[in-house]
């Protein structure tokens, strides 16, 4: 048997930003392909700040990171941008260009591909989160939820390996929420998903890792971790309904 | 309906099309399975930018030398007379009819530029008193009131020429247009996110007033504008954070300093028909 490196691994990664605030205190952390991960914490933990380095946005300085055993640097983060898609909270963010075809379009444009595989591409995403018929809507004209949608597809047209996802499912209601989740689940990639919301976190993900003050604090099943209310509450965490409920009784 | 899609169900398209209350228009875009398609039926001063006519069917990259030809032509040369002035309104005029434009909506839509253009005329004549006294000012307006009309003339046919582009032609087009043209690729991502975001900041603006209004719903002037003062700053620090997290995202997703290029237009026999005739109309009006 062949001995793949792992998809992405985190090791001692340090982050402080210019005004001397600490964002990432020393973060290990290996995911293998195909996983689903959900990274807990409270605000403030650090987070967005170790998201924005999964894929070279902010680059280590101190500790590495290295995404199917390349190494992330100036030099790499190019392609290693290519293999791990990051969708950000806020869908406004994302969907910066005219309309919603061109916003998916951008990043396989950017890789250099042909027009007709470009084309391809775009109504293969669009179709994977439902939203061929809102193709030529500027981004502004979709709704909460179908923006959200868009912001995903814009990154699934580029084929990741590794999906990293920051609060997919923040500000939507609940229909909105449960038909993210279904996308979500449906997905072939190693997932990353950065969230508050537990139910999304027990239902989705195998796997849990709670960042605290820019430190992994807890790493583990899913299940093992939502269900310790002393380590969820600890840390500005909750359980979640279900297993609140359940606990009461 | 379902069935003539089928083939090219997935492709993007257009097809002239009408819906119940509006006229019929055209825009590209994708039938899902059920054969229908949703709508970027645009407001404001898009809305009229995907009727169906021979002017919206133009080369937008044509459209665009078309109207800076006329707005050149009308600008450049020395003060229109009365003849070419309605010549060039009669063109001007004939073109919104064939755009099918609503001449009224044209029409206020073009004066919009006569405050700015007046604001700048009323003091031209000032630049010929050869002293800053009663006399020679009375003097400098009673001659150069020429200058007035010249300058107000030029600027409302050049605006209506540019409103005639704009108003025939989807900004997302458009701006594909300019980028064809070398128009640099700073100022167009500049008007991209201008086009895109500002329906974002108005709706934080208007959900900022609400805030306000709920606080402080009896407010006097005075108060009010160091409030709105506040809002304003907040306003240029959010654009900041929201552009330096939509640069993350372009990065993200490979972007290294240029825009991907646009596909390619097809130039037809009908744009360089009315390339010609504008150029011509245009060396008319300058010769005459």
């Amino acid at each position: 048997m062949t001995h793949l490196p792992p998809a992405l691994d985190v090791s001692g990664l340090e982050h402080r930003y210019p005004d001397g605030t600490e964002a990432l205190a020393g973060v290990d952390m290996r995911v293998d392909a195909g996983e689903r991960v959900a990274l807990l914490g409270p605000n403030g933990a650090g987070k967005s700040t170790l998201i924005l380095h999964l894929n070279g946005i902010v680059l280590p300085q101190v500790g590495s990171v290295t995404v199917e055993g390349r190494r992330l640097s100036a030099d790499t983060a190019g392609e290693i941008r290519a293999r791990v898609g990051l969708v950000f909270q806020d869908p406004d963010d994302q969907l910066f260009m005219t309309t919603v075809y061109d916003d998916v379009a951008f990043g396989p444009l950017n890789m250099g591909l042909s027009r007709e595989e470009v084309d391809a591409r775009v109504r293969f995403a669009l179709d994977a989160v439902g939203l061929t018929s809102a193709a030529s809507k500027p981004g502004a004209n979709l709704s909460v939820g179908q923006r959200r949608r868009a912001a995903l597809a814009t990154v699934i047209a580029m084929g990741p390996a590794i999906l990293v996802l920051d609060e997919p499912t923040s500000n939507l209601d609940p229909r909105s929420r449960r038909e993210m989740e279904a996308l979500l689940a449906s997905l072939e990639v190693t997932l990353i998903v950065a969230t508050h919301d537990m139910d999304v976190a027990w239902r989705l993900c195998e796997r849990a890792v709670v960042l605290d003050a820019g430190r992994v604090v807890a790493d583990g099943a899913v299940r093992d971790l939502l269900s310790d209310e002393a380590l969820m509450v600890g840390h500005g965490l909750e359980l979640p309904p279900a297993v609140a409920a359940r606990s009461s009784l | 309906m379902a069935l003539d899609h089928d083939a090219g169900r997935h492709q993007l398209h257009g097809h002239e099309h009408a819906h119940a209350d509006e006229p019929e228009h055209r825009h590209p875009h994708h039938h899902d399975p059920s054969g229908t398609h949703d709508h970027a039926h645009a407001m404001g001063f898009e809305r009229h930018a995907y009727l169906v006519s021979p002017v919206h069917d133009l080369d937008p990259r044509f459209k665009v030398v078309m109207a800076l030809t006329l707005a050149v032509a009308a600008a450049g040369g020395p003060p229109l007379r009365a003849a070419e002035f309605l010549a060039l309104c009669a063109l001007l005029a004939a073109v919104a009819v064939i755009a099918k434009l609503p001449l009224g909506w044209a029409l206020t839509r073009s004066l919009a530029v006569l405050p700015f253009a007046l604001g700048i005329a009323a003091f031209a004549p000032l630049a010929r008193a050869d002293a800053l006294e009663w006399p020679a000012i009375v003097r400098a307006y009673s001659e150069g009131h020429p200058i007035v009309w010249s300058i107000a003339s030029k600027a409302w046919v050049s605006a209506s020429a540019a409103l005639l582009l704009v108003a025939t032609t989807p900004l997302p087009r458009l701006f594909k247009a300019l980028a064809s043209l070398r128009v640099p690729d700073t100022l167009l991502t500049m008007l991209t996110f201008l086009y895109r975001f500002t329906d974002v900041f108005s709706r934080q603006v208007v959900s900022m007033r609400r805030a306000i209004a709920a606080r402080a719903p009896r407010m006097r002037p005075i108060a009010l504008a160091t409030v709105y003062g506040g809002l304003a700053g907040n306003l240029l620090v959010r654009a900041y954070e929201r552009g330096e997290r939509v640069h993350a995202a372009m990065l993200s997703r490979g972007y290294t300093g240029t825009l991907p290029s646009p596909e390619p237009f097809r130039a037809r026999s009908s744009d360089w028909v009315a390339l010609a005739t504008i150029v011509m109309a245009s060396a008319a009006s300058i010769l005459y």
